[in-house]
């Protein structure tokens, strides 16, 4: 019988249905035959006889391999290969009749076996045919979480570690998908166009910085942005648990330097805000909790828009009394303070107080203010404000209110009547001891 | 150590002439400040300012000048 295959194996599926194999190369003996069932990625050897039995056909080139019991090996694949018993037990005596059919089992046999070494040579690792011929390919004894590599001398191979390889230029390291997991980078490394994927069920953080270096101080993480695109885009598509946050900084050291958080538009040329925030819900747009509040600068930064708050400030005015013709009008320094708060370009003034004494007053009594007063168009920078009085002398029937001018810093006690025009209290009808009191709002320059 | 200072922080002067001061009355302790106080007035071109702190006496020495006196005292609104 000839040997016309040179194929010494045959793969199947298993269903764990189906029980009978045909395969096609040619054996010698049942025996031979030998099955792998993978399932489940895992490879079992099963035991002739008690896994399988095999049929060959009568001419040798092929049979059928049956499974004992289908069910229990289960799905996946079976590998059905030949392994040809490597002996040579024929005895050739002189003289005898030519044993042909002897010999040619004997010959089908070497044929066999040089197939099956052949085809198992394709699956070894094997050194290029322009290697040197000094070249071992013997592998080291095996050593706990060494890797195996060439030696200097590129002869041999040996036992490594890691580090052994020296520095990794991540510029030849690609990463082109799956997953990065446990990855420690070094001062001077960098990943370029990095995805980092977290499965659903796999309980990680999907990226975890860590800068322990006190010594530099250097950021944490830092962001270049040379497109015109967002430098950094945080989007939550989840629906947030209680106390979660799209974006969430929170420090328990105590800040004494700097504010947690810091926007700075540097580029004095921009026009454009410094944090925007648009709310398209219901909710409202920015909430403060806690000890909180907002903080504008010592110093006004004046806007001229007509929708910015660009101001808040809260203190006290020392008040002083002015005569608009002659003379004196002293106020108590133990009571001449007045308190204002000014929110934007609106002051909010109000106190009372107290008259120290007097010297020949003449003319409107003009009480000092903590701003000027905004001059604004035709008689809207006309400001008035509640007036109350103790001892002043002012004429009956009349009522006094706090008006101030446009322009001016001082406001004057008027006197309005009934069916009548309106003038200021000349400042000769107040005397030491008198107390003024007033409540007045107006805008400043 | 507590601390109590008094500056004047803010000047502004007007296009008129009035000169807008705010002093402030900071208290501090081992130089951080613990809290603040506000004091402001204005300096009309016709104050008296004998009373006013250096650098607002230089200030209205440049700024109150006679036309600048004079026209204040035109422009004071009557209302």
């Amino acid at each position: 019988m000839s040997v016309d295959t040179t194929a010494r194996k045959q793969s199947f599926t298993l269903d764990g249905v189906t029980d009978t194999f045909d395969f096609t190369f040619r054996a010698l003996a049942a025996t031979d035959i030998l099955a792998i069932a993978t399932t489940g990625g895992t490879d079992t050897n099963l035991t002739y006889t008690t896994d399988y039995t095999v049929a060959l056909e009568s001419d040798g080139v092929g049979g059928t391999l049956t499974l004992v019991s289908a069910a229990s090996t289960g799905t996946g694949t079976l590998t059905v290969y030949r392994t040809t018993t490597n002996k040579q037990e024929s005895d050739y005596e002189d003289y005898n009749q030519f044993p042909a059919d002897t010999l040619e089992e004997d010959l089908d046999r070497r044929t066999l076996v040089s197939q099956e070494l052949s085809e198992t040579n394709n699956r070894t690792v094997t050194l290029a045919i322009t290697a040197s011929s000094g070249t071992s390919t013997t592998l080291p004894t095996p050593s706990t979480d060494k890797i195996v590599g060439w030696n200097t001398a590129a002869d041999a191979l040996e036992n490594k570690t890691i580090s052994d390889l020296g520095a990794v230029d991540p510029s030849n390291v690609a990463f082109t998908g799956g997953t990065i997991d446990g990855v420690t980078l070094g001062a001077t490394t960098a990943i370029s166009e990095a995805t980092i994927t977290v499965a659903d069920g796999d309980d990680k953080t999907g990226l975890t910085l860590t800068q322990n270096d006190t010594t530099n101080n250097p950021d944490a993480v830092s962001i270049t942005n040379a497109g015109t695109s967002h430098a950094l885009s945080v989007s939550q598509t989840g629906v947030l648990a209680s106390g979660k946050y799209g974006l969430y900084l929170a420090s328990n050291a105590v800040q004494v330097n700097a504010p947690l958080a810091y926007i700075t538009q540097i580029n004095a040329s921009s026009d454009q805000s410094a944090l925007k925030v648009n709310n398209t819900g219901t909710g409202a747009a920015i909430e403060l909790t806690g000890n909180a509040g907002i903080k504008f600068p010592a110093t006004q930064g004046a806007s001229a828009d007509a929708n910015t708050l660009d101001d808040y400030e809260e203190g006290y005015h020392t008040a002083t009394i002015t005569c608009a013709t002659s003379g004196t009008v002293t106020v108590d320094t133990s009571y001449d303070q007045l308190a204002y708060t000014k929110i934007g370009r609106q002051v909010t003034v109000t106190g009372v107080i107290i008259v120290d004494s007097v010297s020949s007053p003449v003319g409107d009594a003009r009480i000092s203010l903590p701003f000027t007063a905004a001059s604004l168009n035709e008689t809207a920078d006309v400001y008035l404000g509640s007036i109350i009085t103790y001892n002043v002398d002012w004429t009956a029937s009349r009522i006094p209110v706090a008006l101030m001018g446009g322009g001016n810093s001082y406001f004057t006690i008027t006197m309005m009547q009934d069916d009548g025009t309106y003038a200021p209290l000349d400042a000769s009808n107040i005397s030491a001891t008198d107390r003024i009191g007033v409540n007045i709002t107006y805008f400043t320059a | 150590m507590l601390e109590k200072q008094v500056v004047i922080d803010k000047i502004e002067v007007l296009e008129d002439g009035q000169i807008q001061v705010r002093e402030v009355t900071r208290i501090n302790e081992d130089g951080k400040e613990l809290g603040k106080t506000y004091r402001r007035w204005v300096v009309t071109p016709d104050s008296d300012i004998s009373n006013e702190d250096k650098k607002v006496k230089d200030i209205a020495g440049v700024v109150h000048t006679e036309a600048i006196k004079a026209a204040y005292r035109d422009k004071i609104r009557q209302v």
